[in-house]
């Protein structure tokens, strides 16, 4: 049985009178340990389907199922806590809290966790240590460069040991180097730690790294492929 | 770390947007524990005042109108039944301390039946018999006393408050230890004898002071007093202690009552200013609340810590509030000139301002917390199709 199955999904979206069609019969499986790609022009649809997986939102219509967890079914509590427990997302912006530590934005999450305050600073040391940000712990966002910001935001992910990775554009904002660094961290969590990928991009060096690629267009499978992605016109 | 730290770090972020938050919600509750402490302190004041068994004779129309000095004996002279243990007559004296910009109040006494109309101020035998002895004699308030740097003994010299202006010698000899007032008392038949070498006349009197023996005798006196003088050339008013200082609170009253209604309506406008700040921090922070939404904070969570944001805003502007009507009740009121009842908080008084400020807090931040836990998380990260 695969990871996650999209089984008829539907999302539209009401602006006044109108309804706007993001996803339309999307069907899809991807199996645990897999690292997927989502592509597709602005508006096809990809960081709906990002947030349909993580329960963030709900679909209008379909089946959404992650493990054992039937999403449409569940009420926003029991999402907020699943969420919590199987799901790391790293967002394009980084959105780390500007008020708080490289560390301490890391430890966030773990404070939903029955842990105490040093096992929560282990759990932190060692996702720092993973993206190779440890001496880096006491460092304010505003003191990181965009790439280590990143890299702060993945620990934050992982630093739960979440089964699923949900990245929407954590390439966006970077420059080719901190890029790779980051599609390499992706890639090392995927493979040594047999993290389940999605990965939401424009970019197709970004896409490269993943070993599927969905291509998406207006709220359509256009494409589900293995290997090095076909590019889309935006 | 905790939840709080995110919190506490968040209302960091904009420091002065936060003081002057604190600020907006501290200012009402000093003005509110303010009023409230003079609205107490008068009540009490005007409570307790009657156990004292005093009555008060002036002239029918207002103590600033003199009597003569005589009608101690005329009322001494009604009382057949013994219903009076002592008439103690006061007029305004004023005095200042040559070239000294120190300002007390004081008033001319009967040194005989001072310390006993007023025994609650606690003299002594020494200085029962100092009093008795000197007729340059002054009775100081201690919180004066200490001002002053007076003690037993020193001769001070006051320049009378009322036209002719007398220059006269007093020797300290009493520092009653329960007159805690910053007043002073001089003698009344020193302060006569030299009035009437400078005007001509005797000195007139605002105020005569029954001690009655019993709730008895000062309704008799209540009573009696008046009709003997009724029609006279001297016609007097007779009021229990505390309707004769409720006439003073009536005035002093207008403006607490004034006070005490622009507090509490400056409550509101504290509220309506934390409200908009922190829904001016929260819709800042729209992207934070979503990021940790997205992580699994639940709507309780969220909602708990932008209550508790109010809440700490609210706490520390209630303290901040309370404090210098503390730091005034304690220190400052004491040495303050003229200061008859200095300033008091209660503990009540001050539990009720940091309750206010704890409200205000809460208020202000209900509705951002309903709003921030109501979050759509997915719109509010900006990325939705």
């Amino acid at each position: 049985m695969a990871y996650i199955e999209l089984v008829g999904v539907q999302k539209l979206y009401r602006k006044r009178d109108r309804s706007i069609s993001a996803l339309a019969d999307l069907s899809v499986q991807i199996d645990a340990g897999e690292f997927v790609a989502v592509m597709g022009p602005s508006g096809s649809g990809k960081s709906t389907l990002l947030n349909l997986l993580g329960g963030l939102d709900a679909s209008t219509a379909g089946q959404v199922r992650v493990g054992e967890a039937e999403l449409q079914r569940m009420s926003e509590r029991q999402l907020t806590q699943w969420r919590c427990r199987h799901v790391g997302f790293v967002f394009q912006r980084c959105h780390l809290l500007a008020v708080l530590t490289a560390a301490q934005n890391v430890e966030v999450p773990l404070l939903l966790f029955k842990l105490t305050a040093r096992e929560r600073r282990e759990r932190v040391r060692l996702a720092l240590s993973l993206v190779g940000l440890e001496e880096r712990a006491d460092h304010a966002p505003a003191q990181l460069s965009g790439g280590e910001e990143q890299r702060v935001a993945i620990a934050r992910a992982i630093v739960t040991d979440p089964a699923l990775l949900l990245a929407d554009e954590p390439t966006g904002d970077l420059d080719a180097a901190a890029s790779e660094e980051i599609m390499a961290l992706f890639e090392r969590l995927n493979r040594e730690f047999r993290k389940t990928v999605v990965l939401v991009t424009h970019d197709s060096k970004a896409a490269a790294h993943a070993a599927r690629t969905l291509q998406l267009v207006k709220g359509e499978l256009l494409r589900d492929e293995r290997g090095a992605p076909h590019t889309v016109e935006r | 770390m905790t939840t709080l730290t995110i919190a506490f770090r968040s209302l960091a972020r904009r420091r002065l947007r936060t003081v002057l938050t604190l600020l907006s919600i501290a200012l009402p509750m000093l003005v509110y524990t303010g009023a409230r402490s003079i609205v107490d302190d008068v009540r009490r004041f005007i409570a307790e005042v009657d156990r004292n068994g005093r009555v008060v004779v002036h002239q029918r129309f207002g103590y600033t109108t003199t009597l003569p000095q005589r009608l101690r004996e005329d009322i001494l002279a009604l009382d057949h039944r013994g219903s009076v243990r002592a008439v103690c007559r006061t007029t305004w004296f004023g005095g200042h301390v040559e070239d000294a910009q120190v300002a007390f109040p004081s008033m001319a006494v009967d040194r005989d039946t001072f310390p006993i109309v007023y025994d609650e101020y606690g003299f002594s035998p020494d200085d029962l018999r100092r009093l008795a002895a000197e007729r340059r004699a002054a009775v100081v308030g201690r919180p004066l006393a200490a001002r002053m740097n007076w003690k037993i003994g020193d001769v001070i010299v006051l320049v009378g408050g009322l036209p002719p202006y007398p220059r006269m010698e007093f020797i300290v000899a009493a520092i009653p230890s329960r007159l805690e007032t910053s007043w002073l008392y001089v003698g009344l038949d020193y302060y006569d004898e030299v009035y009437r070498e400078k005007a001509g006349e005797p000195v007139g009197v605002n105020t005569f002071w029954l001690k009655c023996t019993s709730a008895e005798a000062r309704r008799w006196a209540l009573t009696e007093i008046d009709r003997h003088f009724a029609n006279s050339e001297h016609e007097t008013r007779t009021e229990m202690e505390s309707t004769f200082l409720l006439s003073f609170a009536r005035t002093e009253g207008a403006w607490v009552d004034l006070i005490w209604t622009v507090g509490q309506l400056i409550v509101l406008v504290s509220v309506a200013a934390a409200f908009n700040t922190l829904s001016q921090s929260i819709r800042e922070r729209t992207r934070d609340l979503a990021v940790l939404r997205a992580l699994g904070f639940s709507r309780a969570r969220i909602m708990g810590m932008v209550l508790l944001e109010g809440l700490s805003f609210g706490l520390l502007g209630g303290l901040l509030g309370v404090m210098p009507v503390y730091l005034v009740s304690a220190v400052v009121s004491p040495v303050l000139p003229g200061s008859s009842a200095p300033l008091h908080i209660s503990g009540w008084t001050s539990v009720v301002g940091i309750a206010t400020g704890l409200a205000v807090g809460a208020l202000a931040a209900v509705l951002p917390a309903a709003s921030a836990s109501r979050l759509k998380v997915a719109a509010a990260l900006g990325r939705v199709v």
